[in-house]
């Protein structure tokens, strides 16, 4: 009998594994067998030369140590951080702002709240051409509106202004966030019962304490989601800074992933191209480890 | 004599119309010769796009759920790395994947082709196919799944005709999240098809951004038929999209849309018992005596239930 659920079991097994290994065999394929490629090329001196001639050789850390000697790199680096906390604290902020006020009972509440979720869904490569139209210096919209509301007096240069150029992308970005992390934080606010705020009600607390003691501690796990979430997909911007200034100008806008990219496929040097990857990947996978650490009981349970 | 006059006006009038018609057919000659580098381009891309994202699709479904299957109903070894590790996946920036995948294409001679880009967008939808549809197929009652092997389907029919139209509430959800993937797409095919007639709208979209300026009326009229199909779906599959961003990352029951018991009863009734009353056998002999055969190889007659179809 032992024996015979033992058989059953490993026969139960054995079906499984049969239906995940086409999945595991792509992925390895297409994920794990690049990652370890990727992990070697940025050990090498490859680039267009050294590839068509396959004479590429093994230099060590060399490319991680002239990444961190390299001025725009570590510009990169720290401009990566601070596109991506600055779009952390606006999404969420507003985004948490839109969930409490859409999460009242009114007519138009369902609709709208659906409606600006489009935003999210639109492709990356046309919201960032929109904010490149709206965002120009002469005839841009919003330095039109600016200037006829008379709160500036000279037209920003958005795009072509190395100060301001960040915060063009960060903006545009915020546009497609907000909604994101509304969503998010949404579904876990609709998932609080209702009569816990009734009773909190009667007990005296006023909206402002019944936010900060019952839905602040149970959106906790949606809390943490939508910042971990957050911050991974905002740290791995490209499309929209690619489309809206590819880095410029003079490298003002450049995050990792597009120095990378630089690197990789404007100078064809790809083992450069090759650290600023992994040491993008070593940033992720941080906060990643920390995310499933946090999400490990909920999601294996 | 009124009426002469009347006819000779109708005559009159209805050359004029005759004129008016030629100039507009004109017109619209003239248009068509002067947009029709834009047209050809847009129709092409726009192609492109399908291709690119339908052949992704295919790909991570194909893959993907039966992967979502085998986690969610059967004890693997590994089970536990084997989510993470697909959990971790989701993760990693596009750009990770960018140069090795662009050299190993060039080695096998795959770049300029769509299989490139929608093998690489298919890398990203599979991990989200997996921990999407794993809690759907964890919510479909043991029992059932019991139920049709005892009848006589072996795991791939039980998983065909029981489990996945059971589940076909988590099949759409997947479905609106992973076509965009495809259709957004940008950074793979602008990387992997360097030809310009091989790039889906939105990598073509650059040929009116050039040192003379932007076409705005043009990267405007593409914009838009990037955005129609996404918005359609929006429009129409609103409560799947929101159902599939959120069962990732916040906690919600899934057997809130997912199937009732009642359902499932029933859809095992169908599968079995119709295909073999069609084939004139005994529904209860069918059952017990040919194991592997009876109810579900006669179920296979069904019109296929092809996931993309749904």
């Amino acid at each position: 009998m032992q024996i015979k659920s033992l058989n059953f079991n490993r026969r139960e097994a054995r079906t499984g594994i049969l239906f995940v290994l086409p999945a595991l065999l792509i992925m390895l394929l297409l994920i794990g067998y690049p990652l370890i490629y990727n992990f070697s090329m940025s050990l090498s001196n490859l680039d267009v030369r050294t590839f068509k001639g396959n004479t590429s050789i093994f230099i060590g850390l060399k490319n991680y140590i002239d990444s961190f000697h390299d001025e725009v790199f570590l510009q990169s680096m720290y401009r990566t951080f601070y596109f991506t906390i600055w779009c952390l604290v606006i999404q969420f902020t507003f985004g948490f702002a839109l969930a409490l006020y859409f999460n009242k009972k009114f007519r138009l509440a369902g609709p709208v709240r659906g409606m600006i979720v489009i935003s999210w869904m639109m492709p990356m490569s046309v919201t960032g051409l929109l904010f490149n139209n709206m965002m120009g210096t002469e005839d841009g919209v919003i330095n039109d509106l600016l200037m006829k509301l008379g709160l500036m007096i000279q037209p920003i240069g958005w795009l072509i202004d190395a100060r301001y150029a960040i915060w063009a992308v960060i903006i545009a970005n915020c546009w497609v966030g907000i909604p994101f992390n509304m969503l998010l934080l949404t579904t876990g606010m609709s998932n609080i019962p209702e009569d816990i705020y009734e009773s909190a009600g009667i007990d005296g607390a006023n909206s402002f304490q019944r936010f900060i003691h019952l839905t602040v501690p149970l959106l906790r796990p949606a809390i943490m989601a939508v910042l971990m979430l957050g911050f991974i997909y905002t740290f791995k911007v490209f499309d929209l800074v690619y489309i809206m200034t590819k880095g410029g100008p003079l490298n003002a806008t450049q995050v990792l992933s597009t120095y990378s990219y630089k690197l990789s496929f404007g100078e064809y040097r790809f083992g450069m191209g090759a650290a600023g990857a992994v040491i993008l990947f070593f940033c992720l996978m941080l906060v990643g480890v920390f995310y499933l650490r946090l999400i490990r009981n909920e999601e294996v349970s | 004599m009124a009426e002469a006059v009347v006819k000779l006006q109708s005559i009159e009038s209805a050359r004029i119309r005759r004129h008016k018609m030629l100039l507009n057919v004109a017109a619209v000659v003239i248009a068509f010769l002067f947009l029709f580098p834009f047209y050809w381009l847009l129709i092409n891309s726009f192609k492109k796009s399908v291709i690119i994202a339908l052949l992704a699709m295919n790909i991570s479904f194909l893959l993907g759920v039966p992967a979502a299957y085998g986690i969610g109903r059967f004890a693997i070894p590994g089970k536990r790395i084997l989510l993470l590790t697909f959990l971790v996946t989701q993760m990693m920036p596009a750009f990770l994947l960018l140069t090795p995948l662009y050299l190993s294409f060039s080695k096998v001679s795959l770049l300029n082709s769509y299989l490139a880009p929608a093998l690489a967008v298919a890398s990203g939808s599979i991990p989200f196919i997996i921990v999407t549809l794993r809690p759907y197929f964890q919510s479909v009652p043991k029992s059932l799944d019991d139920a049709a092997r005892i009848d006589g389907c072996n795991a791939v029919t039980a998983f065909l005709l029981i489990m996945v139209p059971v589940i076909r509430t988590g099949l759409i959800t997947i479905l609106v999240i992973s076509f965009p993937n495809g259709w957004n797409d940008l950074v793979y095919s602008m990387t992997f098809n360097v030809k310009e007639n091989m790039r889906p709208l939105t990598a073509n979209i650059y040929k009116f951004m050039d040192k003379y300026g932007m076409k705005w009326n043009y990267i405007m009229a593409y914009g838009m038929i990037l955005v129609l199909p996404v918005t359609l779906m929006f429009v129409f599959l609103q409560k799947y999209i929101i159902g599939g961003l959120t069962a990732g990352a916040v906690k919600e029951k899934p057997d809130k849309d997912g199937p009732g018991w009642n359902e499932c009863c029933k859809l095992l009734a169908q599968a079995i018992q119709r295909p073999v009353s069609a084939v004139g056998r005994e529904p209860d002999t069918a059952a017990g005596i040919s194991p592997g055969g009876g109810g579900c190889r006669a179920g296979v007659d069904r019109p296929a239930v092809h996931p993309i179809l749904l």
